[in-house]
């Protein structure tokens, strides 16, 4: 058990049995409150599959259940299961639309009947819900909505011995409407994910639809999609989204799957990093022996710089030598971090990514010397309120190994 | 005093590829263009040329800065060499013209091709940045990337771009001595008006002043028309020892003096002071190894890579004082093609497309061969001074043959 999604609501389609139950109880698992949707509400044989089943195992784990038992294709049934849901916890921060419809049938014999009933429950429906969902996420700023797919639906499913056009159709529509939804609700905070099976897992609904024609090498247990279903909601919305994330490609990337893994495919359907900023690059210096203690010196905050233990004259950048008396004697000594810029550039190129422009950058003249001057930034102030002559001190950014000596204004003297 | 060994030198030749935007063409066969051009105009043959020099050498980074070395060079012409020598660590770009002088004084070689080539207009076509200095990390840039030597102490702070410690230099001599970019407009402009009289410039079309200041800032206080524009093209000369200049069929262009001084600090974040830069050092020795001075000048061709840049080579080489090269660029009148000294003839780094250094050279030698054509200086001028680079650099005094 872990609580990493304790406080949150997932609503779960097909929650009844199969992929589904095994999703909520492992959201439950992880933390999170659940309300079952599923066709079939109760099954008056004991231990028989059905939402009242889910709750209990639900309500077991220590977390609420809400029974939303619905038909799917049914639009009317299925708002007021969502507003119940709402009514009840309060909010949906998960939606994860596993209800689906399989039919393992070719062109001949898929009456165009059950291709509606496809569309319905495999497209309509998550469309549905997710706009009933969503008002919640958006106003918060954050959420999730995972659709089931399969690989059969990307194009890498031709390596996979399925035809079943009906079905396969739907799937590939879920795809696409989930990039598209990404695309468009990635401004919110609200993520849009497809997660798949890797391999052919045996649930009831495969079994009901299927012959033994149909049985597939590399069964999985259904274990493995409701782990990826919690580790997908487990990530930032802003930063996870549009993806289309397989089962044991993940486990495998998590290190958590055992035997020959099928490898975590670059499976982006969004490049995020197009509407987020990336985090603002610095390129690092490379540290060596002679620079790595001006690099570093930042680490107790302060600054410090080559010094000759013989003259007393700061040399900068460090060299194995004093530049004034050429003793070798040299080391690092602290300085005050105090001075005033000596030059000034407001930049406003976008040299690197990610830096907010337009920023500043200076030559800071140190107080302990008249030619100890060091290029920085200059932060914390509007550039238009930085000029030529202003005092400064430092504050370090740290980034990996290295503490960056940037400057922010010193106000007024003490 | 003995004269300086540079006078045993001429520039026997010249020759430019095609320079343009964009051109496409693989960096070799522009220098081959060149090359081939600058060996005919000396009327020499392949056959004659016993010694090659270049800046920077074959470098894979920054895109476009390079592209061919010694060893492409030769072995395309099957050169048969008894000196050569390419490398970055030169006063800048007129480094192996220096080096080919000394190379025929010393009797190390008699006929020196030069070359400098650049196809950074290509090479960043696709969206790559521009002009970042040597050293840089480029392309896709991840938190893992490192820089080392003199780019460690600039690039962790946004500033990869030469025009950072050049734009700083230039805010520090508009504090120091109230400079303005009224005034400073007065480069980009009248080099503008000049590129318009040569067909091979990449900018002709004229520049007002709104243009210039309502251009894109790039990093103040300098806009996108203070920065030189990135070109694809090779330029050649052919350097000689002086005595078969009488045999040739062009008159040569003399080498009276060179300044290839570094006194001061030359790390781009440490010099000494901001408003010299340390190209002063070269100036300042230029005019020890001549008589002549400033006034006997009759045009400057001084190296623009960034508009700034040249208004720091007015005031190091002496043609107006220190802190007054806002004033004396002004307006441009002292530096149009008939003022008192005619700047950048064909258009500069800033307007003609950067060439990188040599293309100053290549101009300068056509004005005093008196073959500018349209924008051939008035008055049969006789003395050049040509300068590359900044913040440290080189100098030339050039002289016709008479």
């Amino acid at each position: 058990m872990s609580d990493s999604l304790t406080g949150r609501v997932a609503l779960v389609t097909g929650a009844s049995r199969g992929l589904g139950r095994e999703i909520a109880l492992e959201l439950a698992r992880r933390g999170a409150d659940v309300a079952v949707m599923a066709r079939t509400a109760e099954s008056a044989e004991a231990g028989a599959p059905s939402v009242a089943a889910t709750v209990s195992a639900v309500e077991a784990l220590g977390r609420r259940a809400v029974a939303a038992p619905c038909d799917l294709t049914d639009d009317e049934a299925v708002t007021e299961q969502v507003a119940r849901v709402l009514a009840e916890l309060g909010r949906i921060d998960v939606l994860v639309n596993c209800a689906g419809v399989v039919s393992l049938t070719g062109v001949a014999e898929t009456t165009v009947k059950r291709l509606d009933l496809l569309w319905k429950v495999n497209v309509r429906a998550p469309f549905l819900l997710m706009q009933l969902a969503l008002p919640g996420m958006t106003e918060r700023g954050s959420g999730h909505v995972v659709n089931v797919g399969a690989l059969s639906s990307q194009w890498r499913g031709t390596q996979i011995p399925l035809g079943f056009p009906g079905y396969t159709a739907t799937k590939a529509a879920l795809v696409r409407l989930s990039h598209a939804s990404a695309l468009e609700l990635h401004p919110t905070g609200v993520a849009v994910n497809v997660v798949a099976p890797s391999g052919f897992v045996p649930t009831q609904g495969w079994r009901a639809a299927s012959d033994d024609a149909h049985e597939l090498p590399n069964q999985e247990p259904p274990e493995y999609l409701a782990r990826t279903v919690a580790w997908v909601v487990e990530q930032d919305p802003a930063a996870f989204t549009g993806r289309f994330v397989d089962s044991q490609g993940l486990l495998a990337s998590l290190g958590e799957l055992d035997g020959a893994p099928i490898g975590w495919d670059d499976l982006a359907m969004v490049d995020v990093s197009r509407f987020s900023p990336p985090t603002p690059v610095r390129v690092l210096p490379e540290l060596t022996p002679a620079t790595a203690p001006f690099w570093t010196a930042g680490a107790d905050g302060v600054l410090r710089f080559q010094h000759c233990d013989d003259c007393g004259y700061f040399t900068h950048p460090p060299s194995p030598v004093c530049a004034r008396c050429r003793s070798r004697n040299v080391g690092f000594a602290p300085v005050s971090g105090r001075g005033a810029v000596y030059a000034l550039t407001e930049n406003h190129h976008p040299w690197l990514p990610g830096w907010e422009l337009p920023y500043l950058v200076a030559a800071v003249q140190l107080d302990e010397q008249d030619d100890l001057r060091l290029m920085t930034n200059i932060i914390g102030s509007p550039p238009d309120t930085v000029g030529i002559g202003d005092r400064v001190r430092v504050v370090f950014e740290h980034r990996e190994d290295v503490w960056l000596p940037l400057f922010e204004l010193e106000g007024e003297p003490a | 005093m003995t004269a300086p060994g540079e006078r045993d030198a001429v520039i026997s030749g010249i020759g430019q590829s095609a320079v343009g935007r964009r051109l496409g063409r693989d960096p070799l066969d522009l220098t081959v263009d060149a090359v081939l051009a600058a060996i005919a105009d000396a009327g020499l043959e392949p056959a004659d040329i016993d010694g090659v020099a270049t800046y920077p050498g074959a470098q894979t980074q920054p895109p476009g800065f390079s592209g061919v070395g010694v060893t492409e060079l030769q072995d395309a012409l099957r050169l048969e060499l008894r000196w050569f020598a390419g490398g970055l660590e030169m006063p800048a770009q007129l480094g192996p013209v220096v080096l080919a002088a000394l190379a025929v004084g010393a009797g190390l070689a008699r006929h020196v091709v030069v070359f400098r080539t650049v196809w950074e207009a290509t090479a960043q076509g696709d969206g790559g940045r521009a002009s970042l200095a040597p050293g840089a990390a480029h392309g896709p840039q991840t938190e893992a990337a490192r820089v080392s030597g003199f780019m460690q102490w600039m690039a962790p702070f946004g500033a990869p771009s030469a025009v950072s410690w050049a734009a700083m230099a230039a805010g520090r001599h508009f504090h120091e001595f109230g400079t303005t970019r009224e005034q400073l407009a007065g480069i980009p402009m009248t080099l503008r008006v000049n590129a318009a009289r040569n067909p091979a410039a990449v900018y002709r079309t004229p520049m007002t002043l709104d243009d210039y200041l309502g251009a894109r800032m790039i990093s103040t206080p300098l806009g996108l028309f203070d920065c030189d524009v990135p070109a694809d093209g090779s330029t050649a000369l052919v350097v000689s020892h002086v005595d078969t200049g009488g045999d040739l069929p062009q008159p040569p262009v003399r080498i009276e003096a060179a300044g290839t001084a570094a006194r001061g600090r030359v790390y781009r974040d440490q010099w000494d002071d901001y408003t010299t830069m340390g190209l002063r050092d070269a100036a300042a020795m230029l005019w020890e190894r001549t008589d002549l001075g400033p006034a006997d000048v009759d045009l400057a061709e001084l190296y623009d890579g960034f508009s700034i840049i040249a208004l720091y080579w007015l005031e190091a080489l002496g043609f107006c004082a220190r802190g007054e090269g806002g004033a004396f660029v002004e307006g441009g009148t002292r530096i149009a093609l008939d003022g008192d000294l005619p700047l950048n003839t064909h258009g500069g780094q800033l307007s003609a497309g950067r060439l990188h250094g040599l293309g100053l050279v290549h101009e300068a030698c056509l004005q005093l061969r008196h073959e500018a054509g349209a924008r051939q200086v008035p008055g049969d001028p006789e003395v050049a001074v040509v300068s590359n680079g900044g913040p440290t650099g080189g100098a030339l005094l050039l002289t016709g043959w008479r």
